[in-house]
């Protein structure tokens, strides 16, 4: 099916163009379906939707509506978690779209051994993400117990004359948070190292909440529990957590892959 | 898809899980799109061009409305 000028190629991931089935799930828009483009031993997941919704010009556009975004892009993870589950997949990002299928075409044809290592490479692997966090207030509390140069300055603020204390308290408040990100780095610091060294292929994420990890892991693997048991130990009782969730697609992982595309 | 919060057996797991902010977080946050690489890789072969800007407002605005209340 060709693209009207009206309509553009959602593409929701790059498969082996054999082996694999489209599979039975709503498309990112209503009223969508999903189909693949093939090029050589490459295929595009896809759905041919309206263009409007996602160009930035026009008074069609859905994308600054926070409803319409999380609606679609749980959408497509459904999409992408169902066709991961079934085998090698290369996922891309929420609102990836080509005018054509000429250029779905091109952009396979162009990229064709980059993609298909990487779809090599995350050939039956699942990804898992760990987040570390802060409850700054209990990280603070930790710290001022545990920290030889904090507690000596708290219990000088609590002993000096007013005057003296409330600038005490102030060169406390700036020391706890100066503790507080060189504790957090430290720890971020040990749980990359520990990852690697346990679990062999690690990226680390920049996001807004704090440090952040993608293990890629053999789907069956016991890396979850393994994770669980060994991170444990990293920060209980310090006001910090980790978090991890998955199994997930590739999507870090595959992100690497097309930043190396990118920078190609 | 596990969700190691949500079994409330991990002492240093912290927050209940929301499935919808952590998609958003693994689709949007760190995401090809919003941080441009896949617009500049296939910029040459005629990509319709997404609102970054747009988009990145929406996932902050996303971000704000998935939020727990008070």
């Amino acid at each position: 099916m060709t693209a009207s000028p009206d309509q553009a190629w959602y593409v929701y991931a790059v498969l082996p163009a054999h082996g694999h089935t489209v599979p039975s799930a709503p498309a990112v828009l209503a009223g969508s379906t999903l189909g693949t483009i093939r090029e050589g031993a490459l295929a595009a997941l896809v759905s041919l939707v309206p263009r409007d919704a996602f160009a930035a010009d026009h008074a069609a556009c859905r994308a600054a509506d926070p409803g319409w975004v999380a609606a679609c892009a749980q959408a497509h993870h459904d999409v992408v978690q169902l066709v991961a589950s079934a085998g090698p997949c290369l996922p891309l990002g929420f609102g990836t779209l080509f005018t054509s299928d000429t250029a779905v075409r091109h952009w396979l044809a162009g990229n064709a051994s980059r993609m298909l290592r990487a779809l090599d490479l995350l050939s039956d692997q699942q990804e898992w993400a760990l987040t570390l966090s802060e409850d700054p207030s209990a990280h603070a509390a930790w710290l001022k117990t545990h920290d030889p140069e904090l507690r000596r300055l708290a219990a000088a603020a609590q002993a000096a004359p007013p005057g003296t204390g409330f600038l005490l308290e102030r060169r406390l408040a700036k020391a706890i948070d100066a503790a507080r990100e060189a504790h957090g780095a430290a720890v971020g610091a040990r749980v990359l190292d520990h990852l690697r060294a346990a679990h062999g292929q690690v990226r680390q994420e920049a996001t807004r909440q704090g440090a952040a990890w993608s293990v890629l892991a053999p789907r069956d693997s016991q890396v979850a529990a393994r994770i669980e048991a060994e991170a444990a130990g990293l920060v209980a009782g310090t006001g910090l957590a980790l978090r991890l969730t998955g199994p997930w697609p590739p999507y870090a992982f595959a992100r690497a892959a097309w930043a190396e595309q990118a920078n190609a | 898809m596990r969700d190691a919060a949500a079994n409330q057996t991990l002492p240093w797991a912290k927050t209940g899980p929301d499935s919808l902010a952590d998609v958003l977080d693994r689709l949007l946050d760190t995401g090809v799109v919003l941080d441009g690489q896949i617009v500049l890789s296939v910029a040459g072969v005629d990509l319709v061009h997404i609102g970054l800007r747009a988009l990145v407002a929406s996932v902050d605005s996303a971000a704000r409305l998935l939020a727990p209340l008070p």
